[in-house]
């Protein structure tokens, strides 16, 4: 279904539901290649080697430790750009997005062989690695040099899932280690939010935050409250998937969950750029915010 | 069977299937990156530690500057580490003996010192220290414990 078709028509699939414009694709592939490119972490030279006993991923089957010495790295992140270029233009995506790829992947899965999970790439990596294989999926209905528009909605609507699961797997994460529990345990979360300050403290020697202790009372003296602001946290996160049910939706789910990041940012001095740069992308989508509310677009 | 094609029909219901599918797949692979399942403060409870560097004289350092690392990213390596040593012993990491923290403190610094700026420390600075502090949650109040030095070395 095109942009253009006639809206009294019941979509068949998400994909049609969306009608994502071209120009509304280009945009996202253009912010999704900033993204990309800035969430590789391109000072390789400060990674220590691979732990043999704490490999992860691909790190399994072969030895990485060689994206240390990318000595000088300029080259290696012009030939990236240059690939997500062509992958903005949506010129030759399925080769374009290789050298982005294994940089996103390889470096990333070194970072995280070391013997401490960080958990502020992956997202990025995945959809990456999703948009990668949606590609290759229609090099064999002609999609090799100029994939159509079709394949290019399919890409975006790959790229939510992938979104929408992190979330979605993340509360269901938290529910499963508690036994169910996650709510009512909420009340020691601020010892989370005491260690996240202080962590933050040791690593500037930035002052801990006056507020901390504020919170921290508050969780202490008030835990309905806590449960019930701490709960809403974890009710966005477990119905993360409502935003693939229409450009509504994905726009006020990609609102929610970039509240809910800076809520935590502030409290606990963690830093989600990423996840809300890839939320703002996908889900709110400002640029297409005048067709998201419009009445022609069926929600 | 008009049922399942009823299901398959409605868009919604096939895209939330794909979620659950993706979700699935993310629970089951687990920490393999890219893949994740985002376990973040997924496991609460009453215990919670960091780690930290100072010099000789107990000054605090900032782990940042000099190491181009993270406290908790290092934390997360001493536990690593402690996990090591006391698992096979088939003993918590809370029941951890000080000189087990100790051994696994020392490696820590070890991996440490490969990523020393030496500029980034003050001029004074002879040596580091490396502490481990842990907080508890008790009848509804934080408990912070003494910080326990884990390994010392001279510059």
């Amino acid at each position: 279904m095109s942009a253009g078709t006639n809206t009294s028509e019941r979509p068949a699939s998400a994909v049609e539901a969306f009608r994502l414009a071209n120009w509304e694709m280009f945009i996202m592939r253009l912010g999704f290649a900033v993204l990309v490119f800035i969430a590789i972490k391109w000072e390789v030279a400060s990674l220590g080697k691979a732990d043999p006993k704490k490999l992860t991923g691909i790190a399994h089957l072969m030895n990485l430790d060689f994206l240390r010495m990318l000595k000088p790295v300029w080259p290696w992140q012009v030939l990236t750009g240059a690939g997500l270029a062509a992958y903005v233009m949506g010129v030759l995506p399925v080769l374009g997005l290789v050298p982005a790829l294994l940089f996103s992947i390889g470096i990333g899965t070194l970072a995280n062989s070391q013997g401490a999970a960080n958990h502020s790439t992956q997202l990025v990596s995945m959809i990456l690695l999703g948009q990668f294989m949606t590609y290759a999926a229609f090099i064999w209905r002609g999609g090799l040099f100029k994939p159509g528009e079709g394949a290019q909605r399919w890409v975006i609507h790959v790229s939510m899932v992938i979104f929408a699961a992190a979330y979605v797997v993340s509360a269901w994460m938290k529910l499963d280690n508690s036994d169910m529990k996650w709510i009512q345990r909420v009340p020691s979360l601020a010892l989370e939010l005491q260690k996240s300050n202080w962590s933050e403290y040791y690593d500037t020697l930035r002052p801990v935050p006056e507020s901390l202790n504020r919170v921290v009372d508050m969780m202490s003296e008030h835990p309905g409250i806590a449960r019930l602001i701490f709960g809403s946290g974890l009710f966005i996160e477990l119905f993360a998937f409502v935003a693939l049910f229409g450009r509504r939706c994905a726009f006020f789910t990609g609102l929610a969950i970039i509240v809910l990041h800076m809520s935590i940012s502030q409290l606990m001095q963690l830093d989600f750029g990423y996840h809300m740069a890839a939320a703002m992308l996908f889900l709110v989508n400002l640029p297409g915010i005048g067709r998201t509310f419009s009445r022609r677009v069926l929600d | 069977m008009d049922f399942w094609k009823g299901i398959i029909r409605n868009w919604r219901i096939v895209t939330l299937l794909q979620v659950i599918a993706a979700t699935a797949l993310l629970a089951g692979v687990g920490e393999q990156y890219p893949f994740s399942n985002f376990p973040m403060y997924s496991h609460l409870d009453d215990h919670s530690d960091v780690l930290f560097v100072t010099d000789l004289d107990d000054r605090v350092l900032p782990m940042e500057e000099l190491f181009a690392t993270s406290s908790s990213t290092q934390k997360k390596v001493f536990m690593t580490e402690l996990k090591a040593i006391c698992n096979p012993k088939k003993r918590d990491t809370r029941k951890a003996l000080p000189e087990e923290k100790t051994e696994a403190g020392g490696k820590v610094m070890a991996r440490l010192l490969t990523k020393l700026d030496r500029y980034a420390a003050p001029k004074a600075t002879t040596g580091l220290r490396l502490y481990y502090k842990e907080f508890t949650f008790e009848k509804g109040s934080i408990h912070t414990g003494n910080p326990q030095k884990v390994a010392e070395v001279k510059l």
